[in-house]
């Protein structure tokens, strides 16, 4: 936090700085076992995924073939089903997530190894009531030219009444984005491709956690979790889905270190980066690294929607609009070299 | 005995006949139709002072024809013997007019010289900081010494002359990059550096975080920084010393000195109080950069503010020619604000009291007393989390140095030094109506280190010099404080915390101690060339808690403690110093060897500020660097300047018992600081009678970092996984900056102007390295900071009157 102080601060003063892209990978690459193990009470569906770390430049290599369970407090044992793509679907059915409850996660390889989490982890017993809101704000940007440009962001805010109790509790907030695009079709086709529904993480900068018992008062007000540029997305309707997670105080010392780590800006005063280890450990070989982390936790969903009538700019006339010319219509949504995380599958929620 | 014999002579000579030099007179001593004995020698003495009376250490005397010169010592005294015959005689001393008077020695005789400033635009230029050939002969070797007029001469940043700049272009000091704090000295950290204003030890010595240090070339005199053998009347820290010493006023007459520029400006005024008695003069740097922020287009940057001011005072009474008192007194303060986010301010002060006497020929002191004190602040204006954050230290600081001569082959000096630390506690309040924040308070640790110490510089024989020194340190770590305890072997966290223990108000806790050898000595081959061995020791009981590559303002400065303990450093150094062409070059090789013991090193993802526990985010390792100095310089004709060459290894192990312990398991790891290859190039010329052109190019090896290396996903984020710490490096560095000033730009005024250009092949030099998940990409893409992208141009007038 500091280190982004301090650099705003020299670029303030020289007025001269710049950031380019630069191509700067180091070539130490081992193959790690990664977990993605974030089992809620959401009623979306619930995958724990597994892959294998690749390339710097390249994303994670998919691991199929395990065999992956979840175990309770109680005994109760689910095995999850392998979908083939890295994904092991957790359908809820032997041990259900719920307050109160503890859990361990068991992974074991086609080679035989086997992988566990090292302490039970459950839900934080209480959450917070959320109001998201988000506000328009227009202002300039110079360009990597120095020229001033007009900039129009959307910003999204978090109100929330912490829980009452005195007892600390460990919440994080989550964001991503949902739009939706109706490529344009040109005029010998056929048929033209339905709407594409377009699932968008959103950067990383913002990750919000909050430790109740470091607030003097219940309520806070006008937290930003995202600065969000406008741009052709908001052509149609716009979702943003915020989800609040009431996590074990593991999982929320796990997330404050990523938090450091992906919100590093290239400032000297920067702390140096280091590993995040999570809580998974091979049983047979401690000192193996495994990435990720397994957790359980209570899960509470807020979601708004913006489009183009609350965006007091004009963005018709936007720079990109994807061409539909020929072929299967219905892949055209979901080929991910023409638009990233696109599906033509409506979410329920989507109207 | 020979030598005790000559001083009391010139003792009595200084009794008898005296005469004030000045520029082109005739001195007649004795009768030159006596038929003068054979071999007769007559002797010529007296001092060397500045117009306002104090007296000028170190000033070059040479007679022409016999090739024989001799220096001044501490008081400004001078003695020479020639046989009788006619002579020119000429002294010199940096930044001062040179004197060139006749002489016709048949007795002997008694002149004192008054040097004035030199005039900039009638002189060629001249970099020379000491007497010609000090380097050659001077016993200590790693020992820089720049008058600020020297300095002046170099490109200036921002039109702004700097002393800490300046230092970065000797061999053997960097930086970690542009914008950051300090300097590097032979592979030491920047809290190793002693950094002084007249004796007061200075926390944060720079301004806009960095880009500008806080030392106003107006009132500054002259600076040492030792970074080879350190003198034993200097301590605490293990690295080197920056000893930077302002100046009085002028004792004759009132000026007015000043420079304007586009963001910054700064005035001094010096004058006498009581004509020739007491001298006073106030100097103060100020900035106006809002006016730059407001005409940049993104409204963030014009909605922000920054600014710094510094000023320095300092009165002195001459109660004799012997006996003087000055009372100085620094303030800086600088201030930011970016946005409605956040804000920083931080401010230095300093007030030294000085008591300067001379008993006789042979005796002198120096008593010094000084109050300082550092505060930091933090705002965060976010809504319902804004809050401030304090923290700092003051100190006191009582030493007392005597120095004992006898002749030129013996200088004693000795002493004692007490300082007091009170680290302030760190404190966070909530900030405005709307913030949730809770207030908090972390005390910290205090502590008082003694410590004596005895120099002495004695000359075996032509061919042989020795400065053999010695100090003794004590640090105590006294209360009032809560001390925690953890089990025995296992690794120091909260979770492993067994007892607590509370110290009363200045109980002691803890007491480290020990010796702190100095040797050096100088063996000259000839009378140009020579070579320098040295071995030093030094304990550093107060480390500045910094876990960036570079420091920020509200780094925490923290002494000792039962978990802390103090680095030392053994530091070797051999070097071969060659003149050529009657001191027109210089030319020196060194080769240094440092160990360090007990560096402070942090913990992944350490939690240093508002933490009760910081001991457990702490570890500690030992550190090594070695390198090689080449150092050419030109002092005098048409084109003068330096080159050096830095060879410059640095690293640290961190290996504990447990794995948390250990960084990079345990290994040796390059230092942020580690550069192999440095190379400064300075050069200036005169061109025509009134202009002057310098520049200088600079080049290092680009810092070690930590690289990506791989990368993974939780949920929707995108994390890195980095290289273990600094296995890469970032991209080289290379800048070239350019000056041209012109002098008398007023006709029958003393003024100048400067228009410099920073930069300027506008070359985007690597800050940092760094990986950011851009939205909608997965994957974490990598980029390169600059925070100087472009050419920076300014333009400086300065004027005296």
């Amino acid at each position: 936090m500091i280190g982004r102080f301090l650099l705003a601060g020299l670029f303030v003063i020289l007025a001269v700085g710049c950031k380019d892209r630069f191509e700067f990978v180091g070539t130490g690459l081992k193959h790690n076992l990664i977990v993605d193990a974030t089992l809620s009470n959401s009623p979306d569906p619930q995958y724990v995924k597994l892959s294998t770390t690749g390339d710097a430049r390249r994303p994670p290599v998919p691991l199929t073939g395990a065999l992956v369970w979840i175990t309770d407090n109680t005994g109760n044992t689910e095995y999850m089903q392998d979908l083939g793509d890295g994904r092991y679907l957790y359908r809820r059915t032997q041990v259900i997530p719920h307050v109160g409850a503890s859990y361990s996660l068991d992974i074991q390889l086609p080679d035989g190894k086997h992988y566990q989490s090292t302490a039970a982890e459950g839900m934080g017993k209480q959450q917070a009531m959320d109001e998201i809101s988000f506000e328009i704000v227009k202002d300039q940007i110079v360009s990597s030219e120095g020229v001033p440009i007009d900039n129009t962001n959307v910003n999204i805010y978090l109100n929330t009444t912490l829980p009452k109790e005195s007892a600390v509790s460990y919440l994080r907030w989550a964001i991503d984005e949902v739009y939706t695009i109706k490529p344009t079709c040109a005029p010998f086709a056929i048929e033209c491709p339905p709407y594409c529904f377009i699932y968008q993480d959103v950067s990383t900068a913002n990750i919000t956690l909050v430790k109740t018992t470091d607030y003097t008062q219940p309520r806070l007000e006008r937290v930003l979790l995202q600065t969000r540029n406008v741009d052709y997305t908001f052509m149609v309707r716009h979702f943003f889905n915020v989800t609040q997670y009431a996590q074990s105080e593991a999982a929320y010392q796990y997330w404050k270190k990523v938090q450091l780590l992906t919100q590093r800006t290239g400032s000297l005063f920067d702390p140096p980066p280091a590993l995040i280890t999570g809580n998974m450990v091979n049983i047979n070989d401690p000192t193996e690294v495994v990435y990720g982390f397994f957790e359980v936790p209570a899960a509470r969903l807020n979601r708004i929607y913006i489009d183009r009538g609350f965006i007091p700019v004009d963005i018709t006339n936007c720079d990109w609009s994807p061409f539909y010319y020929a072929g299967n219509p219905y892949s055209y949504c979901t080929n991910p070299f023409a638009i990233k995380g696109s599906t033509i599958e409506r979410p329920p929620w989507f109207f | 005995m020979v030598g005790v014999g000559k001083w009391l002579l010139a003792g009595l000579l200084l009794l008898s006949t005296c005469a004030i030099a000045q520029q082109n007179k005739v001195f007649t001593f004795g009768d030159s139709t006596v038929v003068q004995p054979a071999n007769r020698k007559y002797s010529l003495t007296g001092r060397v002072v500045y117009v306002d009376g104090k007296p000028i250490a170190g000033a070059a005397l040479f007679v022409d024809g016999l090739k024989y010169g001799n220096s001044t010592d501490l008081s400004g005294r001078y003695f020479i013997q020639l046989p009788a015959g006619k002579y020119r005689l000429t002294v010199r001393h940096l930044g001062m007019a040179p004197l060139t008077n006749r002489l016709a020695m048949y007795a002997n005789g008694v002149i004192n010289f008054e040097m004035s400033e030199k005039p900039e635009a009638l002189e060629e230029v001249v970099i020379r900081a000491r007497k010609e050939d000090d380097n050659i002969k001077e016993v200590v070797g790693g020992v820089t010494k720049l008058n600020i007029t020297e300095i002046k001469r170099l490109p200036a940043f921002m039109g702004e002359v700097d002393v800490i700049k300046s230092i970065q272009l000797l061999p053997g000091i960097n930086t970690v990059g542009e914008g950051s704090s300090g300097f590097n000295v032979r592979g030491g950290r920047i809290d190793q550096n002693l950094i002084m204003m007249d004796g007061g030890q200075i926390f944060n010595s720079s301004h806009a975080l960095g880009l500008l240090s806080n030392y106003n070339p107006d009132v500054v005199e002259e600076f040492t920084l030792y970074k080879g053998n350190v003198p034993a009347q200097f301590g605490g820290r293990a690295s080197s010393v920056l000893d930077v010493r302002t100046r009085s006023g002028n004792f004759d007459s009132w000026k007015v000195k000043g420079g304007i520029g586009l963001i910054s400006s700064r005035i001094a005024v010096e004058g006498p109080i009581i004509k020739d008695k007491t001298s006073l003069i106030v100097g103060s740097r100020f900035s106006y950069s809002d006016w730059v922020l407001k005409a940049v287009g993104e409204t963030d940057v014009r909605k922000s503010s920054a600014s710094f001011y510094d000023i320095n005072g300092n009165l002195t009474h001459k109660f004799s020619s012997k006996n003087q008192i000055a009372l100085s007194l620094y303030q800086g303060n600088d201030y930011f604000r970016f946005s409605d986010e956040f804000g920083y301010e931080y401010t230095t002060r300093l007030l030294n009291f000085k008591w300067k006497s001379i008993f006789n020929d042979h005796w002198s002191s120096t008593l010094t007393a000084v109050s300082g004190n550092y505060e930091s602040k933090l705002y965060d204006f976010n809504q319902t989390a804004a809050r401030s954050l304090t923290n700092g230290i003051g100190y006191y600081q009582f030493k007392e140095t005597l120095l004992h001569t006898i002749g030129e082959s013996h200088a004693l000096t000795f002493g004692g030094e007490y300082n007091i630390y009170n680290g302030k506690p760190e404190i966070t309040r909530p900030f405005g109506n709307n913030s949730t924040t809770l207030s908090q308070r972390v005390e910290k640790d205090s502590g008082h280190e003694l410590a004596f110490f005895a120099n002495e510089e004695f000359t075996l024989s032509p061919v042989i010099s020795f400065t053999a020194g010695i100090r003794y340190s004590m640090y105590q770590n006294i209360g009032a404080d809560t001390v925690y305890s953890y089990q025995q072997g296992q690794v120091k966290s909260v979770s492993t915390l067994q007892d607590t223990t509370y110290y009363g108000k200045n109980q002691n806790i803890q007491t480290y101690q020990g010796w702190e050898p100095r040797l050096s000595a100088r063996i000259s081959l000839t009378a140009d060339k020579s070579i320098k061995i040295s071995y030093n020791r030094m304990r550093q009981y107060i480390q500045l808690i910094s876990n960036g590559t570079a420091p920020t303002p509200i780094d925490l400065w923290q002494v000792c403690n039962p978990h802390l303990q103090p680095q030392i450093a053994d530091n070797y150094a051999i070097g071969y110093f060659q003149n050529a062409r009657d001191n027109m070059f210089e030319l020196s090789g060194e080769v240094f060897y440092k160990s360090t013991s007990n560096l402070v090193e942090y913990k992944d993802f350490a939690q240093l500020l508002l933490n009760r526990h910081l001991e457990t985010e702490l570890l500690q390792g030992r550190g090594k660097s070695y390198g090689i100095e080449l150092y050419a310089k030109k002092n005098s004709g048409g084109w003068t300047g330096w080159v050096s060459y830095t060879f410059l290894r640095s690293f640290i192990q961190v290996n504990g018992i447990h794995p948390e312990e250990q960084v990079n398991q345990g290994n040796w790891y390059p230092t942020n600081y580690d550069k192999p290859h440095t190379i400064n190039i300075t050069a200036n010329h005169k061109l025509g009678k009134n202009m002057r052109f310098a520049s200088n190019f600079t080049y290092s090896t680009g810092r070690p970092t930590s690289a990506l290396e791989s990368n993974y996903r939780a949920g929707s984020v995108a994390i890195p996984i980095y290289s273990e710490r600094n296995q890469y490096r970032i991209p080289d560095y290379w800048r070239l900056d350019v000056s041209i000033t012109l002098n008398s730009v007023l006709k029958k005024v003393d003024d100048n102007l400067t228009f410099s250009v920073y930069n300027l092949l506008g070359r985007r030099n690597a800050y940092s390295i760094y990986y950011q998940q851009p939205a909608g990409d997965p994957i974490p893409q990598g980029y390169k900071l600059s925070i100087l992208g472009s050419a920076l141009p300014s333009l400086t007038y300065n004027l005296t009157f």
